[in-house]
């Protein structure tokens, strides 16, 4: 990039030195100086609009006033923002807007952070002059999630740009002209859209407002508690309004994290499983066939007593583990003390929904300058995006290639054996067949392997136009795995400047429950367990000799559970009955003991013999690492009202095991005490925690020694969750507000003809 | 805007009628479209869904007995065989074993309605064809087996009758009596029925040979019943999967090979008389006592008794009438043959108490397909014959029809302007507003499925559709009357009269404005100024002008019209045509008058394409530009740029194309200078443009004519036809190896497009809202490409500025300001007209010599000088020369050219009043002072104006303008407020009286709140 030419303009009486290019409105901002505006919104549109007249500033040498959001700063500029003049116009702007507002603020869900009412507080007159009649329009009801009240509307255009260049789905639109002009949905009076609710979040009046949050309080009532959102890999921060112990609204307020104003409908909408009424919130112990409530100490003393059994009779390798992928790093990496060295086994995994310890040990040392932020994704000038259906599985990854589209021509490559509404953004794109990914790849790289004519013409384009290009982003899906990845990094090596690569997986702590070696051949960090010397620091930390043979997968230990071999499974935060569906589930009658941790009675905890109710991520500490690496907070917002967190239960459970001589009572008290563990342990871990605290998410990159030629996993242990928009694991279910909008309620994208239709038109 | 479809017959021309849905003819909700050559059916497709009942999903909520109730509705002629289908297919599911007397009972009743079904066939089939009698006969005789019906479960049709596992009911005493009186009597009346019809020569010519389908395609259409045995196909579900012990009677499978109508009327006919004969077997075979229903507990209910005596049968009965029974997971298929046909029924259990899936492969639906096979080929007196003969209910069509990959099946001449507009642009979108607009010509209204159809062609997102219609006052949802009215009462037509007349139309028409007439043949609009200012009072019907109104034209006019005659339409604008002043000085009108004037022939004849020639052949583009400088021609649109210098503003040597745009969204109240331009002298205008284009490099031109000038937008396509056909259009103009192409585009309504910004917003098929500028439309314009837009006039005298040299045309006016414009001149003077004159004309005499002076003798009180955005000017400021710097100079603007006089007796309250409500309307509502100051403006000075005036209500209007003034986005903001400004200031002391009373000059009888 051409190097920034910087430009000198007077402000008020001072000077100002900004690059060139810059809008009087940024400027000001950037000096402290408020230049008010409605309609002017940095970010979601290249454009402004300069519709709202508010920012109108007097400027030397122009006889009529100029609005500030579309004045570029030019040297020598004399601009004066704060004359009588402009005030008055200000004054008067705010007149205009409010002479058909309606005289509702007792009841407008708005009042309180409202942009009309604090400009015109600031600004506008104590009293009006308007005594004719109002005009007036029923309230509509667009979708469950978003309603509309056109006379608070002042017609800033911000909702129906966020909905077309933000999030290219382009659902609203201006019906009728004049000051008739009225926001119109897509449908006649309803919505058909993705329900991500970036209009509401835009709006700066009450024109739009949320299904899930409005009459329900006001914004002084309430606290505001930072965490990231729980659904997918993205990590979006989101923040939680919360009253009386009850989160009521989630919205990203300040617009700071990963995200900037981004949020999708899970992470805006998707909160209220927390006081869904089939909530766990005492443990259950199976008696006479039943599970029935039980107190906490009866449960952990059963739980406790029945693994060591087992363990004394079959041996610790008859004991699975099975973690989550969006349990804390603090808790991941808690239950992997617990398996390896409390218990005693290698049998520890998760459903891996990426390929995250195959780009580890593919890259080996590179991960650290290799693996793309967030924020790569929007700044990259290529990206090469791989699988996956981004739009629908990686809501924020799609809107940063959007937004790099949008703002600076970013240059989007695609392969892909599926549809996704991201293809129109894209300037290649290869339709491999279904799951043709890497064949493709391979081809790439090795140049081995046929397809038919159109295909390999399209993929000759997209390997010369890549080969052209530098610092490139690559995002690949669970498609790409073991060999491919290999190929892919090699490939991605060869593309000039710097390539960052991204692995894209599904929940909220897929990457952390790899990296904190939830998985039966790797220890924390992808230290692998043929390392001795790894394994017995590791050892010394626990207190325990780890076991050197791998454990099984977790697909295999489903297998073994049904084949009797595996005599106790614990759970923590997943439903392997529904992910591996390997087994008739009944079949799972054959374990002597299977423990769950779940917040809801799961398909795997309905056949448990003791379900532990556990705390959401909304209601505990610990950290988060999002599928690129990056680690940010989360925090009790609530309390969990019966529930605890994993890592509470972990922890207590290894004390009374370790009463009864199995292994030793793990003793770090608090998530922060275990996330200093981490740092000292784990690779790419060492993160700086004043960066944490303050809201920060640095990346982490846990690093193997070196590159590994093989590291293989076998096919079916590594697969996309295939969760849409509107569901998410087995949580989504319980996200009420969520699931009751008509597109929630439309099968899975892939197939689904409506969806195409609303999707795609 | 004529709303019926005038497409002409001829050899090479089909049209497209719409058939339905209707009874009787089509059955109720059946639609088909027919395409038509001729008397010849073309083309036939039947349109479902209409009658969407959701019945097999609907199964998905209710219990598995529950659903009986629902399959009555699905073949309402036949709801016996529905019930049996689908208590068969259950039955299975169950493994359900059915009493030998309720199979038999089954049999009887299915056989008999198929004997009722076939009655009503035969009755409305006959009645469709043209014979009465049957009908009332036939349904007769129907009645009397529905009695038995109503007797065994006490509805005459939807019965219900059948239940899981047997009957719902032991039937009562003596009802086999009842049976034994119809199938004693029914032989005899078909017997009847066949001496009305089966010899009948009318039916014979209606039937025989019509609607024939081979025995091959009925088979490949999944045709069953008798649609597949009237082709000869002996295909009988009883026979060939035989249900209910039908193995156990003896009855044949009727069937005939000729395959036409009256092959499956003899087959229905004898099949009546094959059910007798199975009723008579089953009433031997029925045992006169047994259990009506199988005995399975947890599946079919205890008997009542049982129910009231004991607590088990209470419990039993209470489960399954609530929770229902829940069959094993699996799923099962189950066909009977119904009288229409193959009814199959498969239903898809979950092991729960619901069905899971319950599907209907509905006979009806399946033997529809043939439809068109039947009647393609045929007269369109046969496709009734072919309807009928088909024998559906739509009740179990029962679908929806899902939009097809492909377009809506439109008339052709309207697919064919499709075609031709999508050609027309490099962007697809840019086709939106014409192809909404035509559409509406040929449906009257836009509806929502053509709206979503437009979306698709265009690939477009609906919304983008819906927000563009939703801009322009033209565009429509909703029918209007066959006589479109729309009366202009903006204030050229308003000061000769136009409140009074509207008031008349009104009280004639007995409708309001945007009302249609209870018959459809009026609708009502009063619409804002339409260009006919020099004709004021002028009304549009359809889109034809009638101008220099009053009540007694007007009642002629509707006279009629009421009697179906087209009243003559001006022939071209009033006020063109008069003699010449000798003020004037003629340059660019000079073909004004001259009969033929807009045939290119006539063009050339005087001058015509010489300038053209010069500019390809003798000049580089720079001497064009530089001849354009020296000419002081200053833009004729009303901001007076001048025209050389925006033309050099276009980047040079940029690789992008370019564009010159005419802007002929000429609507500036008082204006109509354009029209005569586009009418009468379309060739100036195309040679204009080519020059220009040649000028900047420009290879494509557009003329953006307004949406209410729809006449003349067929004048300026003709002669761009004519051009091509000379040569003057396309490639390689005159061998100078230049390339130009021209086409004509229409707005939809709408004043702010005649904002160049919004104008090119508005051609790439937007909503007409304004840029931003800077960039200027030179470097970034159109399709973001370098592009010229000029006004109509400007462009048209650039073949004159080329031939006679810029010098000259300076000379004509002042400096400056070159050369001559056209004065359209409004209002109270004796002889309102369009007017060349020089630069600097004196406005004193303008008035009173050129247009006659004012009408009446009465005094002069105000000018505009330019279209209704001008301060207005008083009568002792009207010694000014009107150039564009002289007129600037005393505080107003040249403007339009649209000058409107005003007499005394005008109340400047009423006028500014007027004013604003036109910028109200015209307010695109992007920025917010002139949304919602054009707004309040104008509810105030309505208020005021009615003498509900306030003292401070004076200084508001004016400071709620000097609010609006220069802090808009675009000049419509300054448009609204200028004016307004003007009046407060130079006649306050109107305002003033206003405070006092009523306005002293009229009573407050105009129209108010009409936007």
């Amino acid at each position: 990039m051409a190097e920034q030419r910087q430009v000198t303009f007077n402000l008020n009486g001072q000077q100002v030195v900004t690059s060139a290019g810059t809008l009087v409105i940024e400027a000001a901002k950037k000096q402290g100086v408020e230049v008010p505006s409605f309609c002017y919104y940095p970010g979601v549109t290249p454009s402004s609009v300069a519709a709202c007249r508010m920012c109108l500033v007097e400027v030397e040498k122009m006889p009529k006033l100029q609005t500030a959001c579309t004045l570029v700063a030019t040297e020598g500029m004399v601009v004066k923002s704060d004359t009588e003049q402009v005030h008055k116009a200000r004054k008067d702007m705010i007149e205009f807007l409010l002479s058909n507002h309606p005289l509702d603020c007792p009841v407008c869900d708005k009042g309180g952070e409202c942009e009309l009412q604090d400009m015109t507080f600031r600004y506008g007159l104590d009293h009006s002059r308007f005594t004719e009649e109002k005009l007036h329009y029923p309230e509509e009801k667009w979708s469950p999630l978003v309603y509309f009240d056109a006379p608070r509307c002042i017609l800033c255009f911000r909702c129906v740009r966020v909905c077309d260049e933000g999030m290219d789905v382009k659902a609203l639109g201006v019906g009728a002209r004049g000051v008739h002009s009225v926001i119109i949905p897509n449908q006649p009076g309803q919505l058909a859209c993705e329900e991500c609710g970036m209009c509401i979040d835009v709006c700066p009046v009450g024109a739009l407002t949320s299904g899930t949050y409005r009459y329900q309080t006001r914004p002084w009532e309430m606290q505001y508690v930072p965490n990231p959102c729980t659904h997918c890999s993205n990590g979006c921060k989101t923040t939680l309004s919360v009253r009386n112990n009850e989160i009521l609204r989630a919205n990203n307020r300040d617009q700071s994290g990963v995200n900037g104003e981004f949020l999708c409908g899970k992470g805006r909408f998707g909160f209220d499983f927390t006081n869904n009424a089939e909530r766990v919130r005492q443990p259950l112990v199976r008696r006479n066939g039943k599970l029935e409530p039980a107190s906490w100490e009866d449960a952990l003393e059963e739980v406790a007593r029945r693994l060591k059994q087992v363990r004394d009779q079959h041996g610790a390798n008859a004991i699975g583990v099975i973690g989550s992928n969006h349990t804390t790093n603090e808790e991941n990496y808690l239950l992997n003390r617990f398996a390896r060295a409390t218990l005693g086994t290698n049998n520890i995994d998760h459903h891996r929904t990426a390929d995250y310890a195959g780009l580890a040990a593919a890259l080996g040392p590179n991960a650290t300058s290799a693996l793309a932020t967030m924020a790569d994704v929007y700044t990259a000038p290529a990206v090469l995006l791989i699988g996956n259906d981004v739009t629908q599985q990686n809501p924020l990854a799609a809107w940063q290639i959007r937004s790099g589209v949008r703002h600076h021509q970013t240059r989007l490559y695609v392969i892909n054996g599926q549809e996704s509404k991201i293809h129109r953004q894209a300037k290649l794109l290869v339709k491999t067949a279904k799951g043709g990914e890497r064949a493709a790849v391979r081809w790439l790289t090795h140049d081995e392997g046929t397809f038919d004519a159109p295909t390999t013409e399209a993929l000759g384009q997209l390997k010369s136009a890549l080969e052209a290009e530098k610092d490139v982003a690559i995002l690949f899906g669970a498609e790409i795995q073991g060999p491919a990845l290999r190929d892919l990094v090699s490939f991605g090596a060869r593309i000039g400047g710097q390539t960052k690569i991204m692995a894209l997986g599904d929940y909220s702590n897929s990457r952390g429950a790899a990296d904190m070696g939830v998985l039966p051949d790797r220890l924390p960090g992808y230290v692998s367990l043929q390392d001795s010397g790894e394994r017995a620091r590791f050892g010394k930390i626990w207190g325990a000799e780890i076991p050197a043979a791998a454990g099984l997968s977790a697909r295999a230990m489903m297998d073994a559970a049904v084949a009797g071999k595996l005599k106790a499974l614990y759970v923590v935060g997943a439903n392997p009955v529904k992910t591996f569906a390997t087994a008739q589930p009944d079949n799972l009658g054959r374990l002597e003991l299977l423990v769950v941790h779940e917040l809801f009675l799961t398909e795997t905890a309905q056949r448990a013999d003791v379900v532990f109710p556990a705390a959401s991520s909304y209601e505990k500490d610990g950290t988060l690492t999002n599928t690129a690496g990056e680690v940010q907070m989360t925090h009790r917002s609530i309390d969990p009202q019966g529930p605890r967190s994993d890592f509470d239960l972990i922890r207590i459970l290894s004390h009374q095991l370790g009463m009864l001589g199995v292994g030793a009572p793990i003793r770090l008290r608090t998530p922060e005490a275990a996330f200093d563990e981490i740092r000292q342990n784990v690779t790419g871990y060492d993160l700086p925690v004043s960066s944490l605290l303050s809201g920060g998410a640095p990346q982490s990159a846990a690093t193997c020694k070196a590159s590994e030629p093989s590291y293989d996993v076998p096919l079916g242990n590594i697969f996309s969750a295939n969760d849409f928009l509107f569901t998410s694991g087995s949580l989504g279910r319980y996200c009420s507000k969520l699931t009751s909008t008509r597109e929630a309620k439309d099968t899975p994208w892939i197939s689904s003809p409506n969806i195409q239709s609303w999707w795609y038109r | 805007m004529s709303t019926t479809i005038e497409t002409p017959i001829g050899a090479a021309q089909t049209m497209v009628l719409n058939m339905g849905p209707q009874h009787p003819s089509t059955h109720g909700v059946l639609r088909v479209v027919l395409e038509l050559n001729g008397e010849f059916v073309v083309k036939a497709e039947p349109i479902i869904g209409y009658l969407h009942t959701g019945i097999e999903k609907s199964c998905e909520a209710k219990t598995y007995s529950q659903c009986i109730t629902l399959t009555d509705r699905i073949d309402y002629l036949a709801p016996l065989s529905n019930n049996l289908g689908y208590c068969l297919a259950v039955e299975k599911i169950l493994g359900l074993e059915v009493p030998k007397r309720a199979q038999y009972i089954r049999v009887l009743l299915t056989e008999l309605t198929r004997c009722a079904s076939h009655l009503v066939w035969v009755g409305t089939h006959a009645i469709d064809l043209g014979a009465m009698t049957v009908f009332l006969y036939s349904f007769r005789e129907r009645e009397e087996i529905l009695k038995i019906f109503e007797y065994l479960s006490g509805q005459r049709m939807m019965t219900s009758y059948f239940r899981i596992g047997g009957l719902a009911l032991e039937p009562p005493p003596g009802w086999l009596d009842k049976v034994q009186r119809v199938v004693d009597s029914l032989p005899g009346h078909i017997d009847e029925y066949e001496d009305l019809l089966t010899k009948n020569k009318i039916w014979l010519g209606r039937t025989q040979g019509v609607g024939i389908i081979s025995a091959a395609d009925a088979i490949a259409m999944g045709c069953s019943g008798p649609m597949l045995r009237g082709s000869g196909v002996a295909y009988d579900v009883r026979k060939a999967f035989p249900y209910s012990s039908y193995d156990e009677f003896d009855f044949n499978v009727q069937t005939q090979t000729a395959g036409d109508c009256y092959a499956r009327y003899q087959v229905r006919v004898a099949e009546i008389r094959e059910s007798i004969k199975i009723v008579k077997q089953a009433m031997q075979k029925i045992p006169s006592e047994g259990p009506f229903r199988a005995e399975v507990p947890g599946i079919i209910p205890p008997s009542r008794e049982e129910m009231k005596t004991s607590i088990e049968g209470l419990i039993y009965h209470f489960k399954i009438f609530t929770e229902g029974f829940a069959p094993p997971p699996g799923e099962v298929y189950q066909a009977i043959e119904s009288p229409r046909g193959e009814l199959g029924v498969f239903v898809a259990s979950d092991g729960s108490h619901k069905p899971y899936r319950v599907k209907f492969r509905a006979p009806s639906f399946v033997n529809l397909q043939s439809l068109p096979k039947l009647a393609e080929g045929r007269l369109i007196a046969d496709v009734v014959a072919c309807i009928g003969t088909t024998d559906i209910v739509l009740g179990e069509v029962d679908r929806q029809t899902r939009r097809k990959k492909g377009f809506m099946q439109l008339p052709p001449a309207l697919e064919e302007k499709f075609t031709t507009l999508l050609g027309r642009y490099p962007v697809k979108r840019s086709a939106l507003i014409p192809m909404m607009m035509y559409s509406q010509d040929f449906f009257g209204f836009l509806s929502d499925e053509l709206l979503a159809d437009i979306a698709q062609r265009l690939d477009l997102n609906l919304t983008e559709v819906t927000e563009t219609l939703a801009y322009y006052s033209m565009l429509r949802r909703k029918p209007v009357g066959k006589y479109h009215i729309q009366v202009c009462t903006n204030i050229s037509c308003m000061l000769r009269g136009a409140n009074e007349l509207y008031a008349h139309v009104q009280k004639r028409l007995g409708i309001s404005n945007k009302e249609v007439s209870p018959s459809g043949t009026f609708s009502l609009e009063e619409v804002e100024c339409m260009g006919a200012c020099t004709g004021a009072p002028a009304m549009q019907v359809n889109f034809d002008f009638y101008e220099n109104l009053d009540p007694e034209k007007v009642d002629v006019i509707f006279e009629q019209l009421q009697d179906g005659k087209k009243p003559t339409p001006v022939p071209v604008i009033s006020g063109a045509l008069h003699e010449r002043n000798p003020n004037e000085v003629v340059v660019i009108s000079k073909n004004f008058g001259i009969p033929n004037s807009r045939s290119i022939d006539m063009y050339m004849q005087r001058d015509g394409y010489k300038a053209l020639e010069k500019a390809l052949k003798q000049m580089t583009p720079d001497q064009i530009i530089d001849e354009m400088k020296k000419s002081n021609l200053r833009g004729r649109g009303g901001a007076g740029f001048p025209a050389g210098m925006k033309w050099s503003f276009v980047p040079k040597d940029l690789p992008k194309p370019k564009y010159i745009l005419a802007n002929g969204d000429e609507s500036e109240p008082g204006t109509s200078k354009d029209r005569p331009l586009l009418e009468m002298d379309p060739h100036q205008l195309i040679e204009g443009m080519v020059i220009a284009g040649r000028a900047i490099g420009a290879n494509q031109g557009y003329a953006y004519i307004r949406g209410e000038y729809r006449y003349i937008i067929d004048i300026v396509e003709t002669a761009i036809a004519e051009a091509y056909a000379k040569g003057f259009l396309g490639k390689n103009i005159l061998d100078s190896g230049f390339d130009f192409d021209l086409a004509a585009h229409t707005g939809a309504g709408a004043y702010e497009c005649g904002e160049e910004s919004a104008l090119m917003e508005s051609l790439e098929g937007k909503r007409g809202y304004p840029r931003i500028k800077p960039p200027f439309p030179a470097v970034v314009g159109l399709y973001g490409r370098p592009t010229v837009i000029n006004n109509v006039e400007t462009l048209s005298t650039v073949p004159a500025i080329i031939r006679g040299g810029g010098d000259w045309y300076a000379s004509l006016g002042t400096p400056k300001n070159g050369g001559t414009r056209l004065y359209s001149i409004s209002g109270h003077v004796n002889k309102p007209g369009i007017y060349e004159l020089p630069l600097g004309f004196n406005l004193r005499t303008l008035i009173e010599d050129v247009a006659g002076g004012v009408r009446g003798g009465k005094k002069l009180k105000a000018v505009i000088p330019g279209g209704s955005s001008c301060p207005l000017l008083s009568a002792d400021e009207i010694d000014v020369n009107m150039d564009y710097d002289a007129v600037a100079k005393i505080g107003s603007m040249l403007g339009s050219g649209g000058t409107v006089i005003i007499d005394e007796d005008t109340c400047m309250v009423d006028l500014a009043r007027r004013i604003m409500h036109f910028y109200a309307h015209e307010s695109c509502g992007w920025c917010i002072p002139c949304r919602e100051g054009t707004t309040w403006l104008r509810k105030m000075l309505d208020r005021f104006h009615e003498g509900g005036g306030r003292a401070e209500d004076i200084p508001l209007i004016d400071e709620l303008s000097k609010n609006m003034l220069g802090r808009t986005f675009c000049p419509l903001g300054d448009a609204a407020a200028l004016p307004t400004i003007s009046i407060v200031k130079k006649w306050r002391n109107e305002f003033e009286d206003h405070l006092h009373g009523k306005c002293s000059y009229k009573p407050a009888e105009m129209i108010l709140g009409a936007h």
